[in-house]
């Protein structure tokens, strides 16, 4: 069991070590729906991204189908590529990450937002009620949270 | 037993995850790349298109002989084009190693909308040296297939908003003194393989290869 856990840990290490330094992001508690490294990278230009990582303990298989802010004209839930998805699949059990290169958040609109900024986003899922948080806005090009 | 098959499964992902990340897989001694070698000795590629002044530049002509980074990207892409134009920002200000003169050159693959002034405000925000080119559809699918890459197809809604790309390389090609590309950086590539690859590719000599 513990070199399973083991197993896990050098998994997520490995997926970690292609947007990060930092080793595994640790899991949530049991019987929640946990939101963590958060951030938004300064944008280019007005088009933006969101990235997190959702843990999800509840029991229950969910969805992330929305996230919202007043700094963004528009938001879309995107799979990797920039596929617009009804709902990215939050299965129980399991860590979902919105990382560059991958699923993410897109933010239009996005005028004027600079690294040291913060974002207040509201998360919305299919099952688990609205989480909102306040968003680090990174350097540009940034590949994980400041 | 499945347990134990769960558990190799994942340990597999992880390598498989690891080798996936590129960077480092290839030696250290002298000359190598810890990006992905280009062993075809493919030369500089030649395309002409429009530069952020308006004015026509041909690639070839322009970069002949100096360490060139050219990269095919659009300026709606949420994620993959900042960190690479970041994260090489970020390379070309590095101390450790002695880098050459370096001409960083981004080819829109979305010109409808990568107008000269968006691309110029967009690439400003990385570094102003950076050279942005845009023309015609038609000119930057041949620019695409002049560096050997396959053609991204922008997709757009009736107002004319892009909704997606679909074939676009992800890579930076780092193209050597010589007029050679000997190297391919892949999304997520680190600052400090920018830095090391760019420093190799500044010792090579121009003309090296004859055209």
């Amino acid at each position: 069991m513990i070199r399973r856990a083991a197993a896990a840990a050098v998994l997520v290490l490995a997926l970690a070590a292609c947007g990060s330094e930092e080793s595994g992001i640790p899991r949530g508690p049991d019987g929640e729906l946990t939101v963590q490294g958060a951030f938004v990278p300064e944008p280019p230009l007005s088009l933006g991204a969101l990235y997190l990582v959702l843990d999800n303990r509840t029991g229950t298989d969910d969805a992330l189908v929305a996230a919202t802010t007043d700094a963004a004209a528009e938001t879309a839930v995107h799979g990797a590529g920039m596929a617009d998805v009804d709902g990215l699949p939050l299965p129980d059990g399991q860590q979902t990450a919105l990382e560059p290169g991958g699923a993410h958040v897109m933010l239009s609109g996005l005028d004027g937002v600079e690294a040291g900024d913060t974002l207040v986003v509201t998360l919305e899922f299919a099952v688990h009620p609205p989480i909102t948080l306040e968003v680090p806005v990174a350097p540009i090009g940034s590949l994980e949270a400041p | 037993l499945r347990r134990g098959l769960r558990r190799a499964g994942m340990l597999l992902l992880a390598v498989t995850t690891i080798a996936a990340c590129g960077g480092s897989t290839g030696s250290d001694a002298g000359g190598s790349f810890q990006g992905t070698e280009l062993t075809e000795g493919a030369a500089r590629p030649s395309f002409t298109l429009t530069d952020t002044e308006g004015q026509p530049y041909d690639f070839a002509a322009e970069t002949a002989g100096r360490t060139t980074l050219l990269f095919f990207g659009y300026t709606s892409c949420p994620d993959i084009c900042p960190v690479h134009l970041a994260t090489i920002a970020t390379a070309l200000e590095t101390q450790d190693v002695v880098l050459p003169d370096v001409e960083v050159v981004m080819v829109t693959v979305d010109p409808e909308r990568d107008t000269q002034e968006v691309l110029r405000s967009y690439l400003d925000k990385f570094d102003p040296s950076f050279v942005g080119l845009t023309g015609t559809l038609a000119e930057v699918e041949a620019a695409q297939e002049a560096a050997g890459l396959t053609v991204a197809v922008p997709e757009a809604d009736e107002d004319g908003n892009l909704t997606g790309i679909v074939g676009h390389s992800a890579q930076v090609i780092g193209i050597g003194a010589d007029d050679v590309q000997h190297v391919a950086w892949p999304f997520g590539t680190r600052a400090s393989v920018y830095a090391h690859d760019i420093a190799e590719l500044g010792r090579l000599e121009p003309g090296a290869a004859a055209p």
